[in-house]
């Protein structure tokens, strides 16, 4: 099964807690179930409407999980890895017409926790 | 399943909110999931899958979608008889929803079809590796996971390995058989449960 890491802002805090905790409560709940759904599928399984790849060179490796709560949409990017069978969840937006800076953020969150895979955690709910 | 988890959820379910929203994501979430996961192992696209069920691609986009949330229970019973898996409607303990939440495996995810029900044949029954103990292979397939697809974390149990047809003069010189012990299923090696001696259906 998949295990879920997160990873620190290189300056310090957890944004993926802290996403979590400002969703509300549907918000929350669909996040766990789809968490809990994808950790049992094989990768190839890993597709729309429950998470997506980023495209774009600058995202390679990278994906969204995709899940909707109290009227609103929102995305998780990370990336697979570090170690097989593992992904790291990097920050959590609410869906607006475009993402792409949210996106690069991610990316250069994702260049941090490659560097230091030491700094990240299993996620829990 | 985490104890710990359990605790925690508790905690969260003393909200009402909560504890409605947690159900209705869990149903939401999971078909979603499983619909789609059914159609894909079997290698359908979704016009395919409405072709067959005899509705419209749209519908079918619907069922795998976590946000449509209306479906009837005679879709439902449509798809699952498609698929030749069952389907379970009922009103359960909230506990009992915590607990099957907490212990989900890929089999919560990816049903087997009638045919391929192992819970039939061995209800306690564990894949088995096919791997003698010096690490060859023996005279038996390696089990073929029943539904390969989609899965992961398919049980295995490494330690209870099956033995070569060399070993099983021990098996029978305890009093069991290797058919016995062992049964083969579509390929699939399974470890019989341990036979009660004075149990049997008259």
């Amino acid at each position: 099964m998949w295990t879920f890491l997160a990873c620190p802002a290189p300056g310090g805090g957890r944004p993926m807690n802290r996403f979590i905790a400002d969703l509300g409560v549907e918000g929350e709940t669909a996040f766990a179930a789809v968490v809990d759904g994808l950790r049992l599928l094989e990768r190839k399984y890993w597709t729309r409407p429950q998470f997506d790849v980023l495209h774009g060179k600058r995202y390679q490796g990278m994906g969204e999980i995709r899940f909707d709560g109290d009227a609103k949409t929102y995305r998780v990017f990370g990336y697979f890895g570090p170690n097989k069978l593992q992904f790291t969840m990097l920050m959590g937006h609410e869906k607006k017409r475009s993402l792409k800076h949210e996106m690069d953020l991610a990316a250069q969150r994702r260049d941090f926790a490659e560097a230091n895979t030491g700094l990240l955690y299993e996620f829990e709910f | 399943m985490s104890l710990n988890s359990k605790y925690k959820l508790h905690a969260k379910l003393k909200n009402k909110a909560y504890r409605d929203a947690f159900v209705s994501a869990r149903i939401s979430q999971t078909l979603a999931l499983q619909a789609r996961v059914l159609r894909q192992r079997a290698g359908l696209s979704q016009q395919e899958l409405a072709d067959k069920l005899g509705t419209s691609q749209n519908a079918v986009f619907r069922l795998e979608s976590p946000r449509y949330g209306r479906h009837t229970i005679s879709t439902l019973a449509k798809v699952a008889s498609y698929f030749d898996v069952g389907l379970v409607i009922r009103f359960a303990p909230l506990s009992e929803v915590v607990d099957w939440t907490l212990s989900l495996n890929p089999e919560s995810i990816d049903i087997p079809e009638f045919g391929h029900d192992r819970g039939f044949f061995e209800p306690h029954a564990r894949i088995v590796s096919a791997k003698t103990e010096s690490g060859a292979e023996s005279g038996h397939k390696r089990p073929l996971p029943l539904r390969p697809a989609g899965m992961l974390g398919y049980v295995s149990n490494q330690a209870s390995q099956v033995p070569s047809k060399a070993h099983v003069g021990l098996s029978e010189a305890s009093g069991q058989s290797y058919a016995d012990q062992y049964s083969t299923v579509n390929g699939s090696t399974w470890q019989r449960p341990a036979r009660a001696p004075q149990e049997g259906l008259q």
